[in-house]
């Protein structure tokens, strides 16, 4: 009975992502059937790299934004919530607070005064713009769970390496870092899952040149009909480095998720 | 002094960045809130009408519409995947080494692009080569012949199937690492006392999971008011306006319609709910009278 139950929620969360994974290696004539039968193909994976579908182009913005997005948040992010941490400070509450409470507010909020910013400075259709946007989003979050592990690194630790005469930065950069680890990393991965799949500024924000991959897959349901089978091609490739980076770091993830909210 | 200027040098980079791509892009849209401002007519703003925008609403039926969805799909999201998620610790969480294999991949869903996972929903649901449909057709023949996503119950029903089965693994997931962190001993006392499994579970387990099912609920009632992907990839709103939630509404006033003023005002009314239901939910789970 426990088993019966045990199979039928992996059934119900696992059989659309293996269904999705046999649609990327389906003929177009096997298609639109629920066969199972048919003989795999790597057509799909090529032509979505072709030139009619150009998903290298989406790729590499969407690394970029990434990228760019997570080599800003997370330095500044460790620094702020060291700083927090550590420090008596006027009004540090209230900005804690403050902070998460923007992220009550809809960003379609924000999406309107930044689509007329960036259409007045000509911004409009490219990958930094979407660089800005994120950086809204993610340096609250990155600080809030580095914040969290932080705090319960013991200060001796820090005042035992500065007696030894280690200045502020040496401490921070030897001592702290590494014991902070895991905090950063699930901050890390959290920011780049939503940065990686984020869908709408991305849908607001681009059009032809900026495209990134969530808002690509929408190109794949044009004026030739869906294809469904060459969809699935580009959703496996696109998803393939959140799953990787999501089973790396599942149990700091997790528990960073749970005690950062805690806090 | 020193001291003084490291702890707010360290802060500074933060403090500007949030400022810059937050707070400034915040006031700004509170500005174009009390002002009409049709960006199709004129890229500049329009003329100040105060609140004028926040009272349209009140009087706009498409506005109560959208309230009327976003409060059955929210409602109905949260409480699904709460329920589903701490049942599925619950099977999931005991000490077995096959269930561990399980809990190692239950992170693979939630990794999915939610806007990839809507349109694969999309293809899955369709009813005339869709996977879904053909099961539910073999397993319950009358409703074989379902548009699911043609009607404005069915459409709302795999709206909220998706989004639940976007959040169940991770929610689980959270809800499995309290479940492992409890004592052994505080069970198997009940056991000894003739506890049954029921009991057991809303006695103890529940209770004790509190914490976590207060972080879970906030988590998902602030989620499920922010959803966009799922609903734009999935239904589009519609049928008509079936699954049209708050935040899409906003969208379209926005970026179809182009009323940047009333759409930023909207912006801030969907706010201003979230806050409330979150601060009302809280307060009343904080005082512990829901169960026990």
């Amino acid at each position: 009975m426990e088993l019966l139950c045990v199979i039928l929620v992996i059934i119900f969360l696992f059989l659309p992502i293996v269904w999705i994974f046999i649609t990327a290696f389906k003929p177009d004539a096997a298609t639109y059937t629920t066969s199972v039968i048919f003989k795999a193909t790597l057509d799909n994976f090529k032509t979505v790299f072709g030139s009619s579908f150009n998903l290298g182009k989406y790729y590499s913005n969407s690394l970029i934004v990434v990228l760019v997005t997570l080599l800003i948040t997370i330095p500044i992010s460790i620094l702020a919530s060291y700083s927090l941490s550590r420090f008596k400070m006027k009004g540090k509450q209230f900005f804690m607070f403050a902070i998460l409470a923007t992220q009550f507010i809809p960003l379609i909020v924000n999406v309107i005064p930044f689509f007329i910013m960036f259409r007045e400075w000509g911004l409009l259709d490219t990958t930094l713009a979407l660089i800005i946007v994120n950086l809204g989003h993610t340096i609250p979050y990155a600080i809030w769970l580095t914040k969290g592990f932080i705090d319960r690194i013991p200060v001796d630790i820090e005042e035992a390496a500065s007696i030894d005469g280690a200045n502020r930065l040496q401490v921070l950069w030897r001592i702290l870092l590494p014991l902070a680890m895991p905090g950063i990393i699930t901050a890390t991965v959290f920011c780049f899952v939503i940065t990686w799949n984020e869908f709408m500024f991305a849908l607001v924000l681009t059009q032809q040149e900026a495209v990134t991959l969530p808002v690509a897959l929408s190109f794949f349901t044009g004026e030739k009909g869906v294809m469904w089978n060459q969809m699935a091609a580009a959703g496996i490739i696109f998803v393939l480095p959140t799953i990787i980076f999501m089973l790396l770091v599942r149990k700091q993830f997790v528990l960073g998720m749970t005690s950062g909210g805690v806090k | 002094m020193k001291n003084r200027l490291f702890k707010y040098s360290l802060l500074a980079p933060a403090l500007i960045l949030i400022a810059a791509t937050t707070f400034y892009p915040l006031m700004r849209s509170f500005w174009i809130s009390l002002h009409e401002w049709d960006l199709k007519e004129s890229t500049e703003i329009g003329s100040f009408v105060g609140v004028n925008n926040y009272l349209r609403a009140f009087s706009d039926i498409q506005f109560w519409h959208s309230v009327g969805v976003t409060f059955i799909f929210a409602t109905s999201t949260v409480l699904l995947t709460l329920t589903l998620s701490i049942i599925v610790a619950l099977l999931l969480s005991k000490d077995k080494k096959y269930l561990s294999y399980i809990r190692a991949v239950l992170i693979i869903p939630f990794a999915m692009s939610p806007a990839l996972i809507g349109y694969s929903w999309r293809f899955m649901l369709n009813s005339d080569y869709g996977l879904f449909d053909k099961i539910i057709g073999i397993l319950i023949p009358p409703l074989s012949d379902i548009v699911w996503l043609g009607t404005s119950t069915t459409a709302m029903l795999a709206l909220i199937s998706v989004v639940v089965w976007i959040w169940l693994p991770f929610m689980s997931l959270m809800f499995i690492s309290g479940l492992i962190g409890m004592p052994e001993e505080v069970f198997e006392a009940a056991k000894v006392d003739g506890a049954n499994t029921l009991h057991i579970i809303f006695k103890i387990t529940l209770p004790m999971l509190r914490p976590i099912i207060l972080i879970a609920s906030i988590l998902m009632v602030m989620f499920t008011l922010k959803a966009f992907d799922p609903v734009v990839t999935l239904t589009h709103g519609g049928p008509g306006n079936s699954t049209e939630v708050l935040n899409y509404f906003i969208y379209k006033t926005g970026f179809r319609y182009f009323d940047m003023g009333y759409s930023a005002a909207l912006g801030y009314i969907l706010a201003f709910i979230t806050i409330i239901f979150v601060f009302v939910y809280m307060r009343k789970l904080a005082k512990g009278d829901d169960w026990n």
